[in-house]
């Protein structure tokens, strides 16, 4: 091994030292502002925190024992899971094409329809949430619309039903279904449809063998990107939801903010963690680590 | 001596003074005005306000949006004294701060719900009713409350109740008891998918539990359940759970034509109010506002003396001032809740109003909520869930 060698492997050690210091700080606030916060959940949760706010080493589970003994909330989850699958089936059936044709279609004025895609993306959730509401609503310029123009003869009724809860999550989180699909897409390798074209595959064996294969990761990432948040949501069954649009994140929010019996509900937000993660995970062993870095 | 009329002029002077706009209905011409000031400027040479000496300083935390702030400035002026006035939006900052001891105010507005935790945490100081003649203003009703026999250490601010807010256009006949939203072949049947209930489960319950004629405060089985089972049957006629913002928006926008609902919230809506003007006039008046018959669950806001604080003279002089009958009315005309004292000075259209006084005859049908035990709390929520996955 010459000098120079050295000399390089020595820089080059160098560089990766001073890089890894560049992740102390991300680190550090993660630490303190989530890893940390989320112990003391996870104190809660096991009962080693007293009504006092003292830690007791004394670990147990009654918590969770009685959160999984309630069949409510089973079923309040099972309706998370369905409105947030409802969710993120229609995102990408909206999101895919809308990826495709831009990546693929498109020659000049990609960036520029991606943007106009972000647009509306840059206004706050609830302020667009709220002009949903007000779309929505039996009494909206739409429905007026549509009944002095004869097309219906009463005004829809969409607000505060499943159908306005399904709307409004899929209109907030498309896109972060389109994004990642879109970046993947644009990585396909074009040359290999065209070598399909060359060899006689027809557009929809192509698509199927080729497209959608590879953009696999893409979909996957959409999937959790909509699907986490999605499931996980109490803002928008609050606001345009009727009786029956309670969600997992509602019953969270009602046992640390309405009952303030934080041990409760910290044992459903450690179970909520755990389903979640475990998602991921399935997804990291599937997809390995690539499929993080959409 | 001065009269009553006298103190309401002087009273409203400070108003005047700050916020000449702002009193339209009540002194509408500017001659009227002036003369007023006049005569103001006289008795106020004649009177002497304070019997004892008060410290230079006077730190106030209240909920936001609580009071006439142009009273708050002209009593500080008027006495010399200097006022820091902050406001918080929720109870636990209130109580985050006074449990420590050393929050540094000397005067705070808290929920019925935290006075016994705090006074049991030692954190207030006693308050001398000797000091607050105009404590006599208040009715026997709000005195002695069960949160503070004797009142040791609050007196009463301000109250409210829960319960119907309506459409008084599209409902008819009109709401009268909570009845009308609990059994189909009244209001609930008649206007399904437009009624809203509470999304604060210690109020839904508490209207089922007074409606089925037990305690609201109620945590025994027996009773949650047989709540629990009315509110099943009454969920599939209702829009939704709402919360404030959303009923008042809803009601407002005529999606909701009943919505249980805090008597404060319809009162913003109806009235449009703000805290440096006397409103008195309704900007919206198709909303309605019924304290049902069966009666409804009230909460009080009291003032207290924090621990530690320096200007405890000061503190009593100011509660003394809120107290006096005219204020009181002034700050009722302002912000749309209720100061006791002060009933028997505003005008009448308000006085009568059931979003801001309680009738008479239901103050006895009030209920107060009380602390509950984090396991208490826990054991309803458990019953609300079971009605939320229904």
């Amino acid at each position: 091994m010459g000098f120079s060698d050295t000399l390089l492997k020595h820089i080059r050690r160098n560089v990766t030292v001073k890089v890894s210091l560049l992740l102390i700080p991300p680190l550090l606030f993660l630490a303190i502002w989530f890893y940390a916060p989320f112990f003391i959940v996870g104190l809660y949760s096991f009962d080693m925190i007293n009504i006092q706010r003292e830690i007791v080493f004394k670990p147990s589970l009654i918590h969770y024992l009685r959160v999984l003994s309630w069949t409510g909330a089973m079923k309040i989850f099972l309706r998370s899971l369905y409105f947030a699958g409802v969710t993120v089936i229609l995102c990408l059936l909206i999101g895919y094409p809308v990826a495709y044709y831009i990546s693929f279609k498109m020659k000049k004025y990609k960036d520029l329809f991606i943007v106009l895609f972000i647009i509306p993306f840059w206004v706050s959730f609830l302020l667009r949430t709220y002009a949903m509401m007000s779309i929505l609503d039996e009494r909206s310029f739409l429905n007026v619309l549509l009944t002095s123009l004869k097309l219906i003869d009463s005004p829809i009724r969409i607000m505060y039903t499943d159908t306005a809860v399904i709307l409004v999550m899929v209109y907030d989180y498309l896109v972060m279904m389109v994004l990642p699909l879109y970046a993947n897409l644009e990585k396909l390798d074009k040359t290999l449809l065209e070598a399909a074209y060359t060899l006689g595959a027809s557009p929809v064996k192509t698509f199927l063998k080729i497209t959608l294969p590879l953009s696999m990761p893409g979909i996957m990432a959409g999937f959790l990107l909509v699907f986490i948040p999605a499931v996980g949501e109490f803002v928008i069954p609050e606001l345009v939801g009727g009786p029956n649009n309670y969600m997992v994140g509602n019953l969270i929010y009602e046992f640390f903010m309405g009952a303030r019996h934080w041990w409760i509900g910290s044992a459903l937000s450690m179970l909520f963690i755990v389903f979640i993660l475990s998602l991921v995970i399935t997804y990291v062993r599937k997809m390995g680590e690539r499929g993080l870095a959409f | 001596m001065v009269s009553r009329r006298d103190v309401l002029k002087i009273m409203v002077s400070g108003v005047l003074g700050l916020a000449i706009g702002g009193v339209g209905g009540y002194f509408s011409r500017q001659s009227e005005i002036d003369s007023l000031r006049k005569e103001i400027e006289d008795l106020s040479k004649q009177i002497e306000l304070q019997t004892f000496k008060l410290e230079p300083n006077l730190n106030i935390y209240n909920w936001t949006y609580y009071i006439n702030r142009n009273l708050v400035d002209w009593w500080a002026k008027e006495n010399g004294v200097s006022i820091v006035y902050d406001t918080f939006e929720s109870l636990d900052e209130v109580v985050a701060k006074l449990q420590t001891g050393t929050s540094g105010y000397d005067l705070a507005v808290v929920s019925d719900s935290v006075v016994q935790e705090l006074a049991n945490m030692r954190v207030l100081e006693p308050i001398d009713l000797k000091k607050i003649p105009n404590f006599k203003h208040i009715p026997e009703k709000f005195k002695n409350p069960y949160y503070d026999p004797g009142n040791k250490y609050s007196v009463i601010y301000s109250y409210g109740t829960t319960g119907l807010g309506w459409n008084n256009q599209e409902v008819a006949p009109e709401v009268t008891a909570w009845a009308d939203v609990f059994e189909v072949d009244r209001h609930l049947g008649k206007y399904k998918g437009k009624i809203t209930m509470h999304t604060d489960s210690i109020e839904t319950f508490g209207a089922a539990l007074i409606y089925l004629g037990r305690d609201p405060t109620s945590t025994k089985d027996e009773d949650l359940r047989e709540a629990v089972e009315l509110l099943k049957k009454q969920k599939p006629y209702l829009a939704g759970y709402a919360s404030t913002e959303e009923y008042m928006a809803g009601l407002e926008a005529g999606r909701f034509l009943i919505s249980h609902a805090y008597n404060g919230d319809i009162a913003g809506i109806i009235y449009a109010s703000d805290e440096r003007e006397i409103i008195i006039t309704k900007k919206l008046e198709y909303i309605s506002y019924t304290v049902p018959e069966e009666g409804a669950l009230a909460w009080a806001d009291n003032f207290v003396i924090p621990k530690g604080a320096k200007n405890i003279e000061a503190a009593h002089a100011f509660i003394n001032f809120i107290l006096d009958p005219v204020v009181s009315a002034i700050c009722t005309m302002t912000v749309k809740y209720p100061f006791p004292a002060g009933k028997d000075y505003v005008p009448e259209e308000l006085r009568k109003d059931p979003v801001i006084f309680t009738p008479e005859e239901l103050l006895d049908k009030l209920y107060w909520t009380r602390p509950f035990t984090p396991e208490e709390r826990a054991k309803r929520a458990e019953y609300w869930l079971e009605l939320m996955a229904a």
